[in-house]
């Protein structure tokens, strides 16, 4: 029997579709000490574990805000390349939540908008919140809980909240539409959660829109979460 | 009237169906399809189907697997009735447009049916269509969602036969199911080629990205575009080799060998997270 040789060449040249996510991370005094330290130490690991999932690196844009009593993108929208430099995250003031939120949220809007008029498809984006504590009292929580649910509901985006030990829980499951639940990380287990967090963006990135993704920890080792497994 | 098979028609055909990745990861079945009947020995019908993958459409891998049947039967009357494979004359765009709209609206209620007999929600059943009526004259093409399909011309050149509808994020479509204007051309779509043709092929959307110039940076632009271009050398390549196959082998054995080559012979293809679905037809 002759052997058939079907197609093993290279591919065309598409551009990958891109996946936006929006880090919006709690620096305030609270964060001080070690929590501040393994948060950088967990942006680091998220860096170097999209770095290894050549899908999410070519797919997966990264934008990092940080938030206490000043709101500053730390770095704007770009992939995880080799090129990409870890901010060094510190800690100081007050915890202005909610205007960070909102950063976050039209941040996305404006990459929607830019991906939409350069010709691009793309991911649902991600915002993802990070926070030990609860916002400053003037902060409009209400108007975020009802913005949050909207865009949510509605497929704009998706917000998941993670709280750090000492966050106010009631608050982060108030503000998160029902699909993406808040959740209570183990202590200051950054590392551990960033890596859960870049396994959870890589399946993302090879996924499609509307499919039920599983990424639920696959072991107690592996669960940054204060949820039985 | 009954039909002839494949192998003893003018056209070799490699078609296949596999799970991807994500559905073998979740255990969920293969929603994809597909359905290729001869009209005589020149002419057919070929449909790919990609069954919806959220779970609110936890039965459209039975919805695929009954509208790529289902659309074939149509479309394979409909060119009967219409006498286009005695004549070999294609019809109109306006005649295939109504035709073939007809076809799939009698698809799209014998499936409101079927979800009645089955006892399941009607959109639980969705899935995209994309179906060629082919022969040596020309293709005749009609579709609904995403996917891609094309055909190689006289001179060798490829180029596509439908134009997909894609939301603005991945994997964003319209459905068989969907309540959509059957008139509105970027919801069912269709076209007719004219001259003569030596090969073909549809597929669904998973497999787009290693055979399909589908997502190109235009050059000093901040700018893509979907130039919507069948990739010349994996088209040109594995039809040669599904030729040859099917010249040497039995119409079964060329199947498996095209499952196996979309299942795991191709270093990128093997890893999909999608479903996978391609037909290839040659002329002999």
């Amino acid at each position: 029997m002759p052997e058939f040789e079907f197609y093993q060449g290279e591919q065309p040249k598409n551009y990958e579709q891109k996946c936006a996510c929006t880090l919006v991370l709690d620096v305030s005094g609270s964060m001080a000490g070690q929590a501040i330290k393994q948060l950088n130490l967990g942006l680091q690991q998220f860096y170097i574990d999209i770095l290894k999932d050549v899908t999410a690196l070519s797919r997966l844009e990264v934008q990092i805000i940080s938030f206490s009593d000043i709101i500053k993108v730390e770095t704007d929208f770009a992939l995880m390349d080799d090129d990409y430099h870890v901010p060094h995250l510190t800690t100081r003031g007050t915890t202005r939540l909610v205007d960070a939120v909102r950063q976050g949220i039209q941040s996305i809007e404006a990459r929607k908008r830019w991906y939409k008029e350069s010709g691009q498809t793309y991911y649902r984006p991600y915002v993802i919140l990070i926070t030990d504590g609860a916002p400053d009292g003037d902060q409009d929580v209400k108007g975020l809980e009802k913005e949050i649910y909207h865009g949510v509901e509605n497929k704009h985006f998706n917000f998941w909240a993670f709280g750090v030990e000492g966050a106010d829980m009631g608050f982060l499951r108030k503000i998160s539409h029902p699909s993406f639940p808040a959740l209570r990380m183990k202590g200051i287990e950054f590392v551990t959660f960033f890596k859960w967090l870049s396994n959870s963006m890589g399946t993302i990135t090879h996924s499609k829109e509307g499919e039920k993704i599983n990424i639920t920890p696959k072991n107690e080792d592996e669960n940054p979460f204060q949820i039985t497994l | 009237m009954s039909s002839i098979s494949v192998s003893d028609s003018k056209w070799i055909i490699a078609g296949a169906s596999v799970i991807g990745q994500g559905h073998i990861k979740d255990q969920k079945p293969c929603q994809d399809a597909h359905f290729i009947q001869m009209i005589n020995k020149t002419w057919g019908v070929a449909v790919v189907c990609d069954g919806a993958g959220s779970d609110a459409y936890s039965n459209s891998h039975l919805g695929s697997q009954y509208v790529a049947e289902q659309a074939a039967k149509e479309l394979t009357n409909m060119v009967r009735k219409e006498d286009w494979n005695d004549t070999n004359k294609l019809p109109t765009e306006n005649a295939w447009n109504r035709c073939a709209i007809k076809a799939l609206q009698n698809v799209r209620q014998n499936l409101e049916h079927y979800a009645v007999m089955k006892n399941v929600e009607l959109k639980t059943l969705a899935c995209t269509v994309i179906a060629l009526a082919f022969s040596p004259h020309g293709v005749l093409s009609v579709h609904i969602g995403d996917g891609r399909a094309g055909y190689r011309d006289d001179n060798g050149e490829w180029d596509s036969a439908i134009t997909p509808f894609k939301g603005s994020q991945v994997g964003e479509t319209v459905f068989i199911t969907s309540e959509f204007d059957w008139e509105d051309k970027q919801y069912i779509e269709t076209k007719v080629i004219d001259s003569p043709v030596t090969a073909f092929t549809l597929l669904t959307d998973g497999l787009e990205w290693y055979c399909w110039e589908c997502n190109v940076k235009l050059e000093d632009k901040d700018q893509y575009i979907d130039p919507n271009k069948p990739f010349k050398q994996f088209f040109d390549t594995n039809a040669e080799t599904v030729k040859k196959i099917g010249e040497q082998t039995t119409h079964d054995e060329l199947q498996e060998k095209w499952r196996g080559y979309l299942g795991h012979g191709h270093p990128k293809i093997k890893e999909e997270q999608d479903d996978k679905t391609m037909v290839l037809g040659v002329l002999k």
